[in-house]
C-alpha cells in the first residue's frame, strides 16, 4: 500500500548534446524525452530533454 | 430448622466444585453459541472490513471518473457534454472467445482486443471536432484505468452481497484473501491517472526510452500502427530498432511489426526490453537478463513474436528491469529512468557477444511509450 505522506514531483533533466552540460527542472507541460529545446548557450550544441522522472519526498 | 449449612452463594457460585450449574452454563452457553453462530459472527466481522475497502473502491472509481471527464471538458474541447458517452464507455465489455476451440484462439482473441482499440478510438475521435494523436492515446489510456476501477469495484461488491445474501462465511474468504491485492492494483491504476493527463513517462516505458536513444539522428519509419522502425548499425553489425511510436500513450504493434520486420530484413538474433514485475523483496530498477520475448500484455504479441521466431530460428535474448504494478503505470521514478545507461550498455554487450559482424540484429524496446518520443 502506497505510504499517505509521500510527494512525489516530476523533473525533467536537459542535456547539450555536445558539451553535455546537464540541468534539472520541474517538469512544465508539453515537455518530453528526446524534445529538442534550444540551442547551447556556451558551446551552441542542442539542448534536448534526456530524463523525466519523479523523486518521492516522504513527510 | 437450621440453615446454618446452606450456602446458596457457595452453591451457584462455588468455584471449588467442578458441578457448579451456573458456572458450567458460563462455559457452555459461548460454545453453543460459536457452534451455531461462528461463521456468522466472523461474517459480521469480515464484512465490516471489506464493506471499508468497497468504500476505497467506489472512491477511487468515483474521483478518476471525475478525472477523466473534467480532463476532457477543460483540457479538450468536446462537440458537446461528454459525460453521457463517457458513462457508457465505462460500462464496455468484452466477450472472450470460446476456450475450447481446437484450432487456436489467439487470433480471435486478437481480432477482439484490436477491433475494441479501433472502436475505442473511432468514438473518441468523435467526440471532437479537432484532437491529436496525443490526447486520443491518453483518453484511451485514462478510460481504460476508469474502466478497470469500475470493474474491481463491481465484482467486489458482487461476491461481497453474494456472501452476505447467501449469509456463506466461506464465500467471503477467497474475497477476504483477494482484497488486499485488488486494493493494491487499485491504488496504483488511481496514482497512473497524474502521470497519463500529463504525459509524463510512466516505468513501463523504460524499454522504449533506451531503445528512443538508441534511434536518436536516425531515419525513423512506419513499421505498423503506431510503431515505428530504424536501422543503424554497430560493431560491424546491422542493427533494427523497433519501438512504440512516441510520445504518445500507446504500446504499439509489436507483435505485428516484428513479423513484417523478420520476414523482410532477416534478422540473426532479437534483444527485447522491457519492464518486468519484481519479486517482493527485490528492489526498484534491478536490471536482468534472460531468455525468450520479454512482452506482458493479453499474450498476443508474445504469441506472434514467438511464432515467427520459431519459424526462422531466431534466438530470443532480453534484459528486464524489475518494478512493483504501481511502479510500471505511474510516473517513472528515477531509480528507473537511471537504469537507462546500464540497460543500452548491456544491450550493446549482448550484441557483441550472440552475433557476428555483418549480422543482423532486431532489438525491441517493449512498453507504453507515453512522454519519450525517439
Amino acid at each position: 500500500m502506497s505510504n499517505k505522506n509521500e510527494i512525489v514531483t516530476a523533473y525533467t533533466l536537459r542535456q547539450c548534446n555536445s558539451c553535455k552540460e546537464q540541468s534539472k527542472q520541474k517538469f512544465s507541460d508539453g515537455d518530453y524525452v528526446f524534445k529538442e529545446i534550444s540551442k547551447c548557450s556556451s558551446c551552441d550544441g542542442q539542448i534536448i530533454i534526456t530524463k523525466i522522472f519523479g523523486e518521492s519526498l516522504t513527510q | 430448622m437450621d440453615f446454618s449449612n446452606l450456602d446458596i452463594l457457595d452453591e451457584f457460585f462455588g468455584m471449588s466444585d467442578d458441578s457448579n450449574p451456573f458456572m458450567m452454563l458460563i462455559w457452555i452457553l459461548p460454545i453453543i453459541l460459536f457452534v451455531f453462530y461462528g461463521q456468522r459472527i466472523q461474517l459480521i466481522i469480515t464484512s465490516r472490513e471489506i464493506k471499508k475497502k468497497m468504500a476505497e473502491l467506489e472512491q477511487f472509481r468515483n474521483d478518476s471518473r471525475n478525472d477523466l471527464i473534467d480532463y476532457v471538458k477543460q483540457k479538450l474541447t468536446p462537440n458537446d457534454d461528454p459525460t453521457k458517452k463517457l458513462d457508457r464507455f465505462f460500462d464496455y465489455f468484452t466477450i472472450m472467445p470460446v476456450d475450447i476451440d481446437p484450432n487456436g484462439i489467439i487470433p480471435k482473441i486478437h481480432h477482439l482486443v484490436r477491433s475494441r482499440e479501433d472502436a475505442t478510438r473511432k468514438q473518441i475521435k468523435s467526440m471532437f471536432s479537432e484532437i491529436n494523436t496525443l490526447e486520443i492515446t491518453k483518453v484511451q489510456n485514462l478510460l481504460e484505468i476508469v474502466t478497470t476501477l469500475q470493474l474491481l469495484h463491481k465484482v467486489v461488491r458482487h461476491l461481497f452481497l453474494t456472501a452476505k445474501k447467501q449469509n456463506n462465511y466461506p464465500l467471503i474468504l477467497p474475497l477476504q484473501m483477494m482484497l488486499p491485492f485488488i486494493m493494491e492494483q487499485a491504488e496504483a491504476l488511481k496514482d497512473a491517472i497524474p502521470a497519463f493527463k500529463k504525459g509524463q513517462p510512466i516505468g513501463d516505458g523504460i524499454g522504449p526510452l533506451v531503445v528512443g536513444e538508441m534511434m536518436l539522428d536516425t531515419k525513423k519509419q512506419s513499421a505498423e500502427f503506431e510503431t515505428v522502425y530504424s536501422e543503424s548499425e554497430f560493431d560491424g553489425r546491422k542493427l533494427i530498432l523497433l519501438k512504440a511510436e512516441g510520445p504518445y500513450a500507446t504500446v504499439g504493434r509489436p507483435g505485428e511489426a516484428t513479423e513484417l520486420l523478420v520476414e523482410k530484413l532477416k534478422p540473426n538474433i532479437i534483444i527485447m526490453i522491457d519492464a518486468a514485475l519484481k519479486l517482493e523483496g527485490e528492489d526498484t530498477g534491478d536490471v536482468a537478463q534472460g531468455f525468450g520475448a520479454a512482452i506482458g500484455g493479453i499474450g498476443t504479441d508474445r504469441f506472434k513474436i514467438e511464432a515467427v521466431a520459431t519459424k526462422h530460428d531466431i534466438p530470443i535474448f532480453a534484459i528486464v528491469v524489475r518494478q512493483s504494478v504501481k511502479d510500471a503505470i505511474t510516473l517513472m521514478k528515477k531509480e528507473i529512468s537511471d537504469q537507462a545507461e546500464n540497460v543500452r550498455k548491456q544491450v550493446y554487450e549482448m550484441i557483441t557477444d550472440n552475433s557476428n559482424p555483418n549480422e543482423t540484429v532486431l532489438v525491441i524496446g517493449v512498453g507504453n511509450t507515453l512522454g519519450v518520443a525517439q
